[in-house]
């Protein structure tokens, strides 16, 4: 076997492709790292975009449900907090990167991993918008208020409802009051990143007879917006317009 | 663990008996391992990244989810 060829389900004319690369080319020395790095870009089938062609933005699409503390079945489709969260550190860090939009189409998950992530993006310094495409249900609404700006496309949902746990429920009054504290730290990163307020917020929460088997509301498209949870209907030239123009006051009216 | 999810946790957990996932470490240097996860004998998939260097998370070659061709004993 032949371990310079890259996959050959994947063909690209491209000079920058593994295989069509030579095995020495010349140029300036690499430090071991860039070698390793080099190495696995001729084993494997992913390649990088040119340099020229690297923006100012970073993108996160945070798609499926949110995974935390347990590893869902494969037939879940997710997003794993411990991507996110050294990629947001990443973000903050890197000076090229000026602006991160966030991507949301999910329909919930782990309480904590999303809260995690929520507060990273809020306390990030760096200009922050987010799109909720499709749904941006449960957990995925405090995500969705936590950057500077946020949008959701005209046919996307958000539902808003309790939360439940899962596995053993023992059932006395500390179970129910426990339910009550994680609830509250919900609504209060919701109330204090968005224009909702909290009583309204409870009140769609707490709804009965919108959902079919649920307690709770689904916003569609313009409603999160009357609601005061998300700031604008948009799509995707809307966000980035938007990130530009925080980039932009960021660097006091300079645009680079 | 709180679900917060409109996803019932019987759909999540429904083949978590079944579920039993093989990850093996691979060393890339510079303080960055993989935590890999092998789908044949010559192709593994990146499931992680473990490194204290924030960069190491935005290098596409790496990103989690690629499919690396081995050939290599990992």
């Amino acid at each position: 076997m032949n371990h310079h060829r890259a996959n050959p389900n994947i063909r690209s004319n491209s000079p920058n492709h593994p295989a069509n690369r030579p095995h020495n080319p010349p140029g300036p020395n690499l430090n071991d790292n860039q070698a390793n790095l080099k190495s696995l870009q001729e084993l494997g089938e992913n390649t990088p975009p040119p340099a020229e062609n690297q923006s100012d933005l970073h993108v996160i699409p945070i798609i499926g449900q949110i995974e935390g503390h347990l590893v869902l079945p494969p037939k879940n489709k997710t997003t794993k907090y411990e991507h996110i969260i050294p990629q947001l550190v990443a973000v903050e860090e890197n000076p090229r990167i000026k602006g991160l939009l966030i991507i949301l189409n999910t329909v919930g998950g782990d309480i904590e991993a999303g809260l995690a992530i929520s507060e990273m993006i809020s306390s990030m310094s760096k200009a922050t918008v987010s799109i909720v495409l499709g749904g941006g249900h449960s957990i995925g609404v405090p995500i969705a208020v936590a950057t500077d700006h946020s949008y959701i496309v005209a046919t996307a949902s958000m539902t808003v409802h309790p939360i439940r746990l899962t596995g053993m429920v023992i059932g006395v009054p500390q179970t129910y009051e426990y339910l009550d504290k994680m609830q509250d730290r919900v609504i209060r990163f919701v109330t204090q990143h968005s224009n909702i307020s909290e009583d309204y917020f409870r009140e769609l929460m707490f709804r009965t007879g919108e959902l079919v088997r649920d307690v709770g509301t689904v916003l569609i498209g313009n409603d999160a917006v009357e609601s005061g949870l998300i700031d604008q209907v948009g799509g995707l030239n809307d966000a980035l317009n938007t990130l530009r123009t925080l980039i932009r006051k960021e660097n006091g009216g300079v645009v680079q | 663990m709180i679900n917060y999810s409109i996803f019932p946790a019987e759909t999540l957990f429904d083949d978590w008996d079944e579920f039993d996932p093989q990850y093996q470490e691979m060393e890339l240097g510079e303080g960055i391992t993989l935590l890999v996860e092998r789908i044949d004998p010559q192709q593994v998939r990146i499931n992680r990244i473990i490194s204290s260097n924030p960069q190491a998370f935005l290098k596409n070659e790496i990103f989690p989810g690629t499919i690396l061709k081995t050939g290599l004993q990992i």
